[in-house]
């Protein structure tokens, strides 16, 4: 059977919805503003809309796991994000359960075939 | 930066909340900047490439809920099935109540039958509208008040019982029956047994005789279908939806030529009350036709409203 590809997106988006947090925990240990840090993602093959990683930046902020900053010296004035130490931590933490989600996964793959 | 760009922040920010909007607003034009400077090149036109970014960036609406923390949903799935369970609950209790005390009250002041069911119809919208409207409007601030705790309106407990999906038992089939022939019984029989007779020695019934032409065989007939109905919905063991389409029609066949007929004063025979000293037959002004008339209509209402309520429930 052929997949479909509509189908095959949605569930794609739905699988990157839930580790774009942790991609952006990662990416910004070292400081980045919005529209770089757009561009590092998708260099790193992770596509994300910039309407969803804008406000997602603030809720991160506001949760503690970012911290921000303006750069004022710059052509333009930029509001630069970084991982805070609570951020670094919930980093491992994820990184650890997608660790052993994939190995579930992997494991589960293996008896069905 | 051009207009147009201004016009998008502008929107974007009309219903952020006034203590962020000056960050929001730096950072959004900031990145809008960047993303047309990293865009541009040397042959495109700078005006398509601000409307490329501005397009990707979406519904502001949409973008302001996102920065703002706002839901973009009326209810949301945690309060969803609280609120679904409320609204029924209010619509099947509340609606019949108000629309049958209105219809009562229509009733005793001596309307006509055509403007008591207007009337209670009217009613009845009215308030369903009103529930309708009020009870979203309370979910819609329950969903934005940062934690409201409801109470859990759902527990094993709260489980139908097994039996209520609806089966019919033998004993709810032949109670029916049985009573549908002594109605009918009971119908034939008025027209010779009476504890009046006439001077030629015939009984006096307590029904209008000319009724004997069509009516009497008509209500006959439709009892009789109602025997086959409880027969047949017997032979189904529950409630479904075509069965309670029947059981509509056939409540409609009993109840609408009912009420017309006591409304339009054919159902009483005048001797048989002559007879038994009351002077004349009760007739539609009197408030005894009147209370029989709304008994036909909320009992029918009623059943019918149970066999689709039935139906509902079992429905797989």
């Amino acid at each position: 059977m052929p997949v479909d590809p509509d189908q095959l997106e949605n569930h794609v988006k739905e699988i990157r919805r839930g580790s774009l947090i942790l991609a952006c925990l990662l990416a910004l240990r070292e400081p980045g503003y919005g529209y770089g840090l757009l561009e590092k993602l998708e260099q790193s093959g992770v596509e994300v809309d910039a309407n969803t990683l804008y406000p997602m930046l603030r809720r991160l902020e506001k949760q503690g796991l970012l911290v921000s900053e303006w750069d004022t010296d710059g052509a333009r004035p930029r509001k630069y994000y970084a991982t805070s130490d609570k951020g670094r931590d919930l980093a491992d933490e994820l990184i650890a359960a997608w660790s052993s989600m994939t190995e579930s996964l992997e494991q589960l793959e293996k008896g069905a075939s | 930066m051009s207009e147009l760009t201004d016009r998008y922040v502008g929107a974007t920010l009309r219903t952020i909340p006034e203590k962020q909007r000056d960050d929001i607003e730096a950072e959004l034009r900031a990145s809008i900047a960047d993303a047309i400077e990293a865009r541009y090149t040397e042959d495109d036109n700078p005006d398509d490439v601000e409307r490329e970014v501005l397009t990707e960036l979406g519904d502001p609406d949409r973008l302001a809920a996102d920065y703002a923390g706002r839901p973009s949903y009326l209810i949301g799935p945690e309060h969803f099935f609280t609120y679904r369970r409320l609204l029924a609950v209010l619509l099947v209790t509340v609606v019949p109540i108000v629309a049958a005390v209105v219809a009562m009250a229509q009733v005793l002041s001596g309307s006509d039958i055509g403007s008591v069911f207007a009337s209670a119809m009217g009613t009845a919208i009215t308030v369903a509208v009103h529930i309708g409207f009020w009870t979203t409007v309370v979910f819609y601030f329950i969903e934005r008040s940062d934690d409201t705790e409801l109470p859990e309106t759902w527990s094993l407990d709260s489980l139908p019982p097994t039996t209520d999906r609806g089966e019919i038992k033998l004993g709810e089939m032949i109670a029916s029956v049985v009573f549908l022939v002594l109605a009918i019984a009971g119908l034939s029989l008025t027209g010779t047994l009476s504890p009046f007779t006439a001077a030629d020695g015939s009984a006096v019934p307590i029904f209008d005789p000319d009724l004997w032409s069509f009516w009497v065989p008509y209500f006959v007939a439709v009892l009789g279908l109602e025997i086959v109905f409880e027969v047949v919905k017997f032979r189904v063991r529950r409630w479904t939806f075509p069965l309670a389409w029947v059981n509509l029609a056939l409540n409609a066949f009993f109840a609408i030529p009912a009420i017309y007929l006591l409304m339009s004063d054919r159902v009483f025979n005048e001797a048989f009350f002559e007879e038994l000293g009351w002077g004349s037959a009760p007739n539609e002004s009197d408030l005894l036709v009147r209370i029989i008339a709304v008994s036909i209509a909320v009992v029918c209402t009623w059943d019918v409203f149970d066999g689709f309520r039935k139906a509902w429930r079992g429905r797989h």
